[in-house]
């Protein structure tokens, strides 16, 4: 029998979770360490933690708070075995009807998790964070894809990389376009040394994709890659769908924001580092509409960058969107011809050929579409 | 299951269908994305329900793929989708270019008439292999009528490889008249396919994943070659792949080559009794291999790329013993190898605990190679108790220089513990635990560090033995000799060896050297604070006791440490700028102490491949191997390409040096391809990497290659430097046109190609002309000019031009800057003073304090006055750039406030300030 819990003002849910014969590896606090830990988490918001990439007003919301940390569930650590994460049960003045879960002492409150409060709906929220094994990408089967930007905006492929590496929830260990799945196993438990050569191995870059760097995140396994087309940037993340609506559309009301309402909350951290993330959809749109007239050419290489690997919507740009009769068309036409040589999609120059007038741009195609022997 | 297929248009909408899909119970199943060189695949499952959602870039094919119990779904229902007969019939109505159709692809494709072309790609890429007859009506009518028709054909036959498109194939080839375009693109593709067999061309380009799909596609049609040559690359980067293996046996066997065969069959044969390690129709026909070439071994002597596998399995001992107990029975074969395969034999053997073979192995190789340290080693290894004695009685500290590398390598790879200075420590510790004499284990310790002059260990081991028999001075020796060795050391961590400056403190101390003693002891306590604790009860600082230091460092307070508070930036510029000098001491001095200093691993590496650049420069080649290897991993780790290239370069030069030329091209060429990935392939950098990647073919003997790669680094060269502004980047080039020149000069002379040399060497030397920096190597120049003194040699008709060109390289050597005229003072000025930031190894930016010290009319530092003619350069630099009746008094701190903050060069400073005084 455990004796009753410190906290007087509690809500009724604490007791439920406390009592709970089936919530035994969550690690209840003294009131001592729970104030501790709740110091620490608003020194370290305060303090400029670099972890977590938000505005200081953002930070200093969470810092403000009042709330009370509950207990620890069982620590996870990225594949290495070298960051250790503690999520924390939180009571949340604010949000006093259930409990919430943080990943750990740094998470700021806005990216806490709803955990109801029955020990039932606590298993049920924490489910989608506390996999068994990571899933494979047939596992993760929704993808959300974003232009974030440019080179010259962002900083190149490996600047953004290095930069994801100190992005806190993400996992250490990266790959390489030349893999469709994680090449990595669920643990790497070798010397830092071991694991610099065979990062070498893993971050193969195929010469037949975008080059592009890809990670997990540390508790829904979901995949974050961003990749790179000349000098534009995308990011993706696959994942599983959890049950968060609730938490996006108040962000999205609040910030004017059209996050997607079904992202893992570690995945959505890795997100928010990209502050200027342009959706697919309002690429296409802006290719759809004659006001848009201007930027075509530019739209038009986002629209590839981001459906590189989709042949419907590829054709539809270079069928509809690209396919400009006449001297004014022409600059799109040369567009087309090399977006669709470098995706090697002869049908598309083939059938360019078959068309195209202007002499110099036959003759590009006819250089393209040369059939050759020895390769 | 019965499968039915359609086209989808580019309407249907894949991601909606996948999510309408998952709603409704089906589980995705495959999952690859579409790229350039394979179809991307979805497939999803449920109960009996199959459905697979194909996308073919090349041939502009979206296909369905469905059970019949999926058909009947409203999902795929409500897809817009066609069959084969559909597709067919509607590009039976397309019509070709000339018809009445609009001749623009912009105005066709608004019409949205069907294509003949995009038609054609669909119909290929969605007939089965049993419906592909019925594409000839089709495929006749598009060639007769659409050139860009034949050329897709021509692709879409190269892709999909069908036997009956290649009946079809050859009856249109029959058909077309000579010299017909599309005669020409069909044929291109004919080609291609009678060679496919043996091309090999193309697989040196691809990945690991697309390697392994060419090698099954080739062993599935029965290309052996190319099934080889694939392997080969895949089994290259000292890795196992089994199936790989068992493919190249069978090719092996199948192209005639019994020992490839034999070796690699028995390397894979030891997973044939792992169910699933081999693919199932590799297994029936391994085994026969084996049996087969059981009955009737391989004779004569094996060629030693048949073993090249061995090296690979030094990883993998069991594997390896399994293939060497069968090899070594049957090879009758030259000493060299025969050593080398019992060496590797009896190591195996000792892993799989198989000692009387170990032992009766290592006696051959012993008594064979009686100078060998690995092969005495290994006799040690067998008889931990009286071989070791024996070891050491009769070791004498010499080794056989052309087996120990090669054993070393063997060694390390297929166990610990076997270098000649494990065993000696080995000895050691036992007669140290059996209470033997001081003097005894000094001995021991000695002629350990005498084996291993290097190892840290080695001489922490005698340290700590003169300290036992209370030598005190030599102690300090001794310490001081593993200290300066720490660094350089892999076996151990520095902070297991706190103690060494701990018991250095102590034997300086007995010897009096308070100072000293006292710094040591700071050291190990702020390394280790438990030092603070033991310091206080230590007998041997009773001499320190009542100093106020050591009693501040009893009470904690440590002093800091000087050294850390220089940044590490300083200390790697520093090292650099020493590099650049050719001052490889004091760079491999510099570059240690910004290693120590790095906070970060990038700072590390950074520093690494500077020290690697240094200790390969000053000869310790060992070691440059290893920071550079250590430069490349911690690149890799923290995926920092720019990183990455030089480390991958610096382990090249280093690899190179050391004479492992296959090493090295595999490093200079990751450096290259790093280059391009980063800078595209016209930048000056690449060419850095073929004119490494020349050399190298060059001293393996390939001339022509190395004349084509320096032909292809001097091309990005000329290219840069015709459009480059001046500046750094083109000084730079300029001086790499040069070298390249001059290379390019020697490999065509040794060619005998005496024209072409001459041509080269007036490249150089036009590059030297341009080249605008002060100083040049004096070493390349003189090369040169011995070269066209050879070009003279062996052709005297050229004299007259080759004298010309060493006139002009002795006028711009003795002239200073290239095209410089010296005859006004600020064309002297500048000279002198582009002269003085090369001797002081400094950034442009620099000179900028040191050009104000001097228009204020303060002296120099000490450190620039030290420059023979510094003093005067910035006399006249300060008389002429503050000239009254001109602008230039003004001006002058302007331009030097622009250089601090490196907005303008040096030389563009100096330049200005001479237009603007009208010098």
């Amino acid at each position: 029998m455990r004796p009753e819990h410190w906290w007087k003002d509690r809500p009724d849910w604490v007791d439920a979770l406390y009592g709970a014969k089936d919530l035994e590896e969550i690690e209840w606090l003294s009131e001592g360490a729970s104030g501790a830990l709740r110091d620490e988490h608003r020194a370290s918001l305060r303090g400029g933690f670099a972890g977590y990439d938000f505005a200081p007003e953002v930070l200093e919301e969470s810092a403000a708070g009042d709330f009370v940390p509950l207990g620890l569930l069982p620590e996870r650590t990225d594949r290495r075995g070298l960051i250790p994460y503690r999520p924390m049960i939180v009571a949340d003045a604010r949000r006093p009807e259930q409990a919430f879960v943080a990943f750990d002492r740094y998470a700021p409150s806005f990216a806490w998790i709803p955990a109801g409060t029955s020990p039932g709906t606590f298993r049920q929220a924490w489910a989608p964070y506390a996999i068994a094994e990571l899933p494979p990408r047939v596992g993760l089967a929704r993808e959300r894809r974003w232009f974030v930007g440019t080179v010259e905006q962002l900083g190149s492929l490996d600047q953004i990389a290095r930069a994801m590496d100190g992005t806190h929830g993400l996992d250490g260990l990266c790959w390489g376009s030349s893999f469709d799945e994680d090449p990595w196993p669920p643990r790497v438990e070798a010397n830092a040394l071991a694991i610099a050569r065979a990062s070498q191995d893993a971050l193969v870059q195929s010469p037949a994709a975008p080059p592009s760097i890809s990670r997990r995140t540390i508790f829904s396994g979901s995949v974050v890659t961003v990749w790179q087309c000349g000098a534009l940037l995308a990011l993706s993340i696959r994942y599983r769908p959890v049950p968060h609506a609730a938490i996006y559309e108040a962000m999205n009301e609040r910030f004017g924001t059209t996050f997607p309402t079904d992202l893992p909350i570690d995945a959505f951290l890795a997100f928010c580092r990209f502050p200027l993330a342009v959706p697919p959809e309002r690429v296409e749109a802006a290719l759809r509409d004659p006001a848009h007239a201007e930027t075509r050419a530019g739209d038009a290489m986002v629209h590839a960058l981001l459906r590189h690997d989709d042949l419907g919507k590829l054709s539809w740009l270079f069928d509809e969107i690209l396919a400009v009769p006449g001297d004014d068309g022409r600059p799109l036409r040369d567009l087309a011809i090399g977006l669709a040589d470098s995706f090697q999609d002869v049908s598309t120059l083939c059938a360019m050929l078959e068309v195209e007038t202007d002499p110099q741009l036959r003759s590009a195609l006819l250089e393209l579409t040369s059939p050759r022997g020895g390769s | 299951v019965t499968a039915i297929h359609w086209a989808l248009s580019r309407e249907c909408d894949r991601d909606a269908f996948a999510e309408a899909l998952e709603a409704d119970g089906f589980v995705r199943v495959v999952d690859r994305p579409m790229r350039n060189d394979r179809p991307g695949e979805i497939a999803w499952k449920r109960g009996d329900a199959e459905i697979l959602w194909t996308e073919h870039g090349m041939l502009g094919a979206r296909l369905l793929t469905v059970s019949a119990e999926a058909a009947r779904t409203s999902h795929v229902e409500a897809l817009p989708r066609r069959t084969l007969a559909e597709v067919l019939r509607d590009a039976a109505a397309a019509e070709g270019p000339g018809g009445a159709r609009a001749t623009t692809w912009p105005r066709a494709t608004a019409a949205r008439g069907p294509s003949l072309v995009r038609a054609v790609g669909v119909a290929i890429a969605l007939a089965t292999a049993d419906q592909t007859p019925l594409l000839a009506p089709l495929l006749d009518r598009a060639v007769a009528t659409s050139e860009a028709a034949a050329r897709l054909i021509a692709w879409a036959i190269a892709i999909v490889q069908r036997p009956a498109l290649d009946t079809w194939l050859d009856a249109a080839l029959a058909r077309l008249p000579e010299g017909d375009d599309r005669r020409r693109s069909l044929g291109a593709v004919r080609e291609r396919l009678a060679r496919a067999g043996e091309f090999t061309d193309d697989l040196a380009g691809l990945d690991r994943e697309n390697l392994r799909h060419a090698l099954e596609q080739a062993r599935a049609a029965g290309h052996h070659v190319r099934v080889v040559a694939a392997a080969d690359l895949l089994l290259r980067d000292e890795r196992v792949d089994v199936e790989v293996l068992a493919a190249r046996a069978l090719a092996r066997a199948a192209t005639g080559d019994r020992w490839g065969a034999f070796v690699d069959a028995l390397a894979a044969a030891a997973d044939l009794e792992d169910p699933g390690a081999i693919a199932e129709d590799l297994v029936g026909p391994l085994e026969d291999l084996v049996a087969g070439l059981r009955a009737d071994r391989p004779s004569g002597p094996p060629p030693r790329e048949a073993l090249a596998i061995l090296e690979a399995l030094d990883g993998n001992p069991a594997r390896s013993f399994a293939v060497l107990r069968e090899v070594v029975d049957v090879a009758g074969i030259d000493r060299e190898l025969d050593l080398e395969l019992r060496f590797r034999y009896a190591c195996a053997a000792i892993y799989m605990e198989e000692t009387e073979i170990a032992r009766d192995q290592a006696r051959i190789v012993a008594a064979a190679l009686p100078r060998s340290r690995y092969a005495a080693a290994l006799v040690a290894r067998l008889d931990r108790d009286e071989g070791l004695r024996t070891f050491y009685e009769r070791f004498d500290g010499g080794s056989d220089p052309d087996f120990d590398p090669r054993f070393r390598k063997i060694a390390v790879a297929q166990m610990r513990n076997l270098a000649a200075e494990d065993l000696l420590r080995d000895l050691l510790r036992k007669r140290q635990a059996a209470g033997a004499s001081g003097e005894e284990l000094l001995a021991i310790a000695e002629k350990e560090r005498s084996i291993a002059p290097d190892s840290a260990l080695a001489w922490l081991d005698v340290g700590v033995m003169l300290t036992g028999v209370r030598r005190h001075a030599d102690a300090v020796v001794a310490y001081t000799g593993a200290i300066d060795r720490l660094d350089r050391s892999d076996e151990i961590l520095l902070s297991d060896v706190t103690f060494v400056w701990f018991n250095r403190a102590c034997e300086r101390a007995m010897c009096g050297e308070i100072d000293l003693a006292i710094d040591d002891l700071a050291e190990a306590c702020r390394r280790d604070a438990q030092w603070v604790a033991r310091a206080a009860d230590e007998e041997y600082f009773d001499a320190l006791r009542g100093d106020p230091r050591f009693e501040a460092i009893l009470r904690g307070e440590l002093p800091v440490d000087p050294a850390r508070t220089d940044r590490w930036q300083e200390k790697n510029d520093a090292a650099k700028a020493a590099t650049f000098r050719g001052d490889w001491e004091q760079a491999f001095a510099l570059a240690k102490a910004a290693l120590e200093l790095a906070t970060t691993p990038l700072e590390e590496a950074e520093s690494a491949t500077t020290l690697s650049f240094a200790a390969c420069w000053s000869g310790d080649l060992e070691f440059a191997i290893e920071s550079a290897e250590e430069a490349v991993a911690l690149g890799a780790d923290h995926g920092d390409r720019q990183i990455l290239a030089e480390s991958h370069h610096m382990l090249g030069v280093a690899l190179h040096r050391a004479g492992d030329h296959e090493a090295a091209e595999r490093e200079y060429e990751s450096a290259r391809a790093l280059r391009e990935e980063i800078h595209g392939p016209e930048h000056p950098s690449l060419a850095k990497s073929w004119g490494d990647l020349a050399r190298l073919a060059a001293d393996r003997g390939d001339g022509a290659l190395a004349v084509d790669r320096t032909a292809r680094g001097t091309a990005i060269l000329a290219a840069f430097i015709e459009s480059a502004e001046p500046g750094d980047e083109r000084t730079e080039a300029l001086a790499d046109a040069m070298i390249l020149g001059t290379n390019e000069t020697l490999l065509r002379r040794r060619g005998g190609e005496f024209a072409a040399a001459l041509a080269a060497a007036a490249r150089a030397v036009r590059s030297y002309e341009l080249f605008p920096g002060s100083t040049f190597s004096e070493q390349v120049l003189r090369g040169l000019l011995a070269e066209l003194g050879q070009i003279v040699q062996g052709a005297p008709e050229l004299q007259a031009a080759a004298q010309d060109l060493a006139t002009r390289i002795e006028r711009r050597f003795a002239s200073g800057p290239a095209g410089r005229d010296v005859s006004t003072p600020w064309s002297r000025v500048i000279g002198e003073l582009l002269r003085l930031r090369s001797t002081l190894g400094v950034e442009d930016a620099a000179m900028a304090p040191i050009l104000r010290a001097a228009i204020r009319g303060e002296p120099p530092s000490p450190q620039v006055a030290r420059v023979p003619g510094a003093a005067a350069a910035l006399a006249s630099f300060a008389s002429l750039a503050t000239a009254p009746g001109t602008t230039l008094p003004v001006m002058t701190p302007m331009a030097v406030e622009l250089l601090g903050r490196g907005e303008r060069g040096l030389e563009q400073t100096l330049d200005d300030l001479r237009v603007i005084g009208g010098g």
